[in-house]
């Protein structure tokens, strides 16, 4: 089966379209009460007690994973003029402390990206645009706080123009400048820019651990739990988008219960089945909705329905992967933390030709080369109806 | 004092401090002293390998004041020494031209100021550093000012990307070319920090940071100072995997042993334990693509080449790893690696992109795609043909706990593993030593897809022919029909197979013996298994299921 065209060859779209978003951390969250991260913070902090803070780091995790809670955090601590511990924690109460809480700091600049990109003007003035972040900040030291503290978003939207302009700056900034680079994904960098910066890797908390707080912290029952935990893969902000609804729930066993189904299915199926993912989609998409994702500019801008519609699709892609290797993994007999619901577990376990290594590989294959194609235009339908066919297809074969 | 990284504290110094660009110093250092000097160079060379500060040592040397005339050894105690060090020299003017890209920064910084003579050195140093970001204008106003610059102005520029500078401003200045360090000099460059950081040391730790610097010295020295970051004790290759999130050897070991078994369980838990470290993906692939690498130099190159410092050991632990797998499946091993982590930039599925890359490279998966490659080419010509029952052979082996497999709850059993066969024959023959009528079939389809590329008209005979005998060095081929084995009969055309067979054999003097099939009886079984065809009555079920129909009339059944 051929494989549905994208309709331009523009590269991936900034953000990931489908990812789930983590909640805009509105509420300012404080250095020691930031949920895991420990050693990331440890990092920063040490380097901040030790008065070794270089001036470029880089903080790396997967979406949702809290590099921006962490970074305002820190920018925090790095700015108050009477820190405590040795200058590793933030006062709290101090004029910067308390602007930086409030988000109004005029030294701590957020800059994101302005639609699918980070462009030159918002960090240098040019001509009828607004003007730039660094133009007329970055050569005087600071008044207000300690440091100037320049927060880049998505760094890995910086354009070519962008970047290049940052190299200077990033490799030899002034002594009270601090730059941080939050990114999911590195390799999307410049790697001249990666190389003058200090790599911070925030890694997800372990699944246990995650499970654990959701129970005793937001109040989960445990199966629940246990399954968010899994699908976040440990990163506390997917997994509080994903409580903050409860009929998510729903909709994702919907989805596995489909990916079963897909397994099983008979080719005349394919298509029914492949309504159905629309369907599903449609409705995760309800469910979730941010107020970030439905007001952030990228969104108006290409505006309306069938952005959205990809968003839930998405999700019920990562979904159904998830689902797949699980089911891998219990074909192949290891003792992997399931995030199979109870129903889907023992629907797996009686129907044991659906774990055939084969099948899952090749749908989990077909599920990753459809999440590109997603994010690069190709038509929902045309997509869904592509997986399904495929998938069913693909494993008729295999069983030949 | 402020912080300053390490990589700006520790830039060289002099010339002789300059480590793996001696083809560079040298150049520049000869030149200086005849008094032969470029009036504009252009820098080019990958990320961290010394350009720009190359670029401040050419602008000290030409206007020390300890010498009364240009030295190569500049002696960094004068006030234009310092000043340029500093930053602050009038006459040294650093332009950083991604920033500032337009004609009119251009025109203002260089060609403006140009003429005027140094007010306190002997040079005007004009450093454009990222010069490749230059806007095309820019550049054009640059060119008379750069082709006969006043005899005191020396323009030196400084880029990643060559290749973006316009070849009339190209071919206005010396290029030289900077090299990425070797790991040997990153190590070196990285031993004299730490003695003068007064940090202690181990060896090995060293030698990862260098590797995982890949050839850029100021990556080196972010990597060691995210290590120093992290811990206040000794730099020991454990602080450095935790710092900079590297993959242990210990880990590469448990994933490689795990694929070699070929036990899909095996290998999703080794991969889970990988990512559960908190390793990153993306370093994941990457390590072990190295890993495999030094595998395929140490075990069939048979040299050490870019693994000097590692341990005796260690290098035998790689051989034995080897001879788990062929020269061939090594390199097909990597090649799938290396798309996964093409794959891995566009995703941030990363879990699953990694899973996937070790699943495809587990021996089975190899060998299923390489029988599969020749035979989707051919599908594509005879869509009905039915697809042999080989592939079902290569099936992953899914074993519970069985005494095939070590014990692979144990991180590093690596070391005192199974003492292997002997490692002398695998030294010697890397390939397949003994040809059985298996091998014969499994090599076939590529055989007769390598015929199927030479002669279209092949097409017509080759197809439905299998292996059936295999007598000393003389291959029995049956084929269905009288006409198809005359016409392959024919000298020309069997010469040709037979060149091919001991190609892919890499064996010489095979020949082939063509037969017909006798009622072909293996031609037949295949496709009346218990799955019948496309029309058959699964289908006609599935079909009453679906829709509300009934049988009238069903031809197809005899």
């Amino acid at each position: 089966m051929v494989e549905p065209a994208s309709r331009s060859r523009r590269p991936a779209k900034s953000r990931e379209i489908g990812e789930i978003p983590p909640p805009r951390p509105v509420d300012f969250v404080p250095l020691d009460r930031i949920v895991g991260l420990d050693a990331a913070r440890s990092v920063l902090t040490g380097a901040l007690r030790r008065n070794a803070l270089a001036g470029t780091y880089l903080l790396k995790g997967p979406t949702g994973v809290g590099k921006t809670t962490l970074a305002r955090a820190f920018a925090q601590a790095a700015t108050c003029t009477s820190p405590a511990d040795d200058g590793g924690i933030a006062c709290g109460s101090c004029m910067s402390c308390t602007l930086v809480a409030r988000g109004t700091h005029p030294e701590v600049l957020l800059i994101s990206p302005s639609g699918d990109q980070t462009q030159i003007w918002q960090f240098w003035d040019r001509p009828g645009k607004p003007p730039g972040a660094l133009e007329r900040t970055l050569p005087f030291s600071p008044s207000v706080g300690a440091r100037r503290v320049y927060i880049i978003e998505r760094a890995d939207t910086l354009n070519a123009a962008a970047s290049n302009s940052l190299l200077k700056v990033l490799e030899e900034p002034p002594a009270y400048a601090l730059f941080l680079l939050l990114t999911p994904n590195a390799e999307r960098l410049l790697p001249t820019v990666v190389s003058r910066s200090q790599v911070v890797t925030l890694s997800p908390l372990p699944v246990d651990e995650l499970e654990q707080w959701l129970v005793e912290a937001e109040g989960l029952e445990p199966h629940r739990a246990r399954l968010i935990a899994t699908l976040s893969e440990g990163r506390v902000g997917t997994a509080r988008q994903l409580t903050s609804d409860a009929g998510v729930y729903e909709h994702v066993e919907a989805a596995m219960n489909l990916t079963l189904q897909l397994l099983q299915a008979t080719p005349l199926r394919a298509l029914k089945l492949s309504e159905q993912m629309r369907q599903i989609g449609a409705q995760l998409d309800k469910t979730t909705q941010s107020g970030d994702e439905a007001s952030s500019p990228a969104d108006s801008e290409s505006g309306g329905r069938p952005r959205v519609e990809r968003r839930g699709l998405g999700m019920v892609l990562d979904l159904m992967a998830f689902t797949l290797r699980d089911v891998l993994a219990l074909g192949a007999g290891s003792e992997r933390a399931y995030a199979l619901s109870p129903e889907c577990l023992s629907a797996a376990r009686s129907h044991p030709e659906t774990a055939l290594p084969d099948r899952c590989m090749h749908a989990i294959d077909v599920l990753l080369r459809a999440r590109r194609r997603l994010d690069q235009n190709v038509p929902p339908n045309l997509l869904t109806d592509w997986i399904t066919t495929s998938i069913v297809v693909g494993q008729n074969r295999a069983h030949t | 004092m402020a912080y300053i990284s390490l990589y700006r504290k520790y830039r060289s110094q002099s010339f002789s401090e300059l480590l793996g660009q001696e083809h560079i110093t040298r150049v520049l250092r000869n030149s200086i002293s005849a008094g032969r000097i470029a009036h504009a160079y252009l820098f080019c060379g990958p990320r961290g390998c010394g350009k720009t500060s190359t670029a401040r040592l050419l602008a000290r040397s030409l206007n020390c004041m300890a010498f009364d005339r240009p030295t190569p050894d500049p002696c960094g105690s004068c006030p234009s020494c310092i000043r340029i060090r500093d930053g602050n020299a009038m006459d040294v003017v650093e332009m950083d031209a991604a920033s500032e890209t337009g004609i009119d920064d251009v025109r203002e910084k260089i060609i403006e100021n140009a003429r005027y003579a140094p007010a306190e050195s002997r040079y005007k140093v004009y450093i454009i550093d990222e010069v490749h970001d230059l806007s095309q204008k820019a550049f054009d106003s640059l060119l008379k000012t750069i082709e006969e610059p006043p005899p005191h102005v020396v323009f030196v520029l400084a880029t990643t990307e060559a290749h973006k500078v316009p070849i009339t401003i190209r071919s206005r200045c010396q290029r030289l070319d900077f090299r990425r360090g070797a790991t040997g000099d990153l190590t070196a460059n990285l031993r004299r920090v730490l003695d003068a950081e007064g940090r202690p040391y181990e060896a090995e730790a060293l030698f990862l940071l260098s590797r995982a610097a890949e050839g850029s010295f100021r990556d080196s020295l972010s990597l060691l100072e995210q290590v120093m970051a992290f811990t206040d004790g000794p730099i020991t290759p454990d602080a450095v995997h935790q710092a900079i999130g590297a993959v242990t050897t210990e880990m590469l070991d448990t994933v490689v042993e795990a694929i070699g078994s070929d036990d899909l369980r095996a290998v999703l838990d080794a991969g889970d334990r990988v990512l559960a470290s908190g390793a990153d993906a993306r370093q994941v692939l990457t390590a072990l693509q190295n890993h495999l690498r030094d595998m395929l130099v140490v075990a069939f190159a048979g040299s050490v080449h870019g693994l000097e410092g590692a341990t005796e050991e260690r290098l035998e632990t790689l051989r034995r790893q080897a001879l788990r797998f062929t020269s061939d499946q090594l390199v097909a091993m990597l090649g799938a690696l290396a798309q996964a982590e093409r794959d891995i930039r566009f995703t941030n599925q990363h879990r699953l992109v990694l899973e996937r890359a070790l699943w495809q490279i587990m021996p089975s998966a190899i060998s299923r795609q390489a029988a599969e490659a020749p035979a989707a080419a051919q599908s594509r010509r005879a869509v009905t043909a039915p697809t042999g029952g080989v592939a079902a052979s290569h099936a992953p082996r899914i074993s519970a706990p069985s005494p095939t497999v070590e014990p692979k709850s144990v991180p590093a059993p690596v070391e005192q593993a199974q003492p292997e066969p002997s490692s002398a024959a695998a030294d010697s023959a890397p390939f397949a030593t003994e040809v059985d009528l298996a091998v014969l079939q499994r090599i076939w389809p590529r055989v007769r897809s390598r015929v199927l590329q030479r002669s279209r008209a092949a097409a017509a005979i080759f197809g439905s022919e299998e292996v059936t005998r295999l007598d000393g060095t003389t291959v029995t081929v049956a084929f269905p029909t009288e006409f198809a084995r005359s016409r392959a009969d024919r000298p020309q055309a069997r010469q040709m197979v037979e060149s091919l067979l001991c190609e892919e054999l890499r064996l010489p003097g095979y020949t082939v013996r063509y037969v017909v099939a006798q009622a072909s009886p293996t031609v037949q079984e295949v496709p009346d298994q218990d799955q019948p065809g496309p029309a058959g009555s699964a289908l006609l079920q599935q079909v009453l299921v679906e829709f509300p129909a009934a049988v009238v009339d069903d031809q197809d059944a005899q």
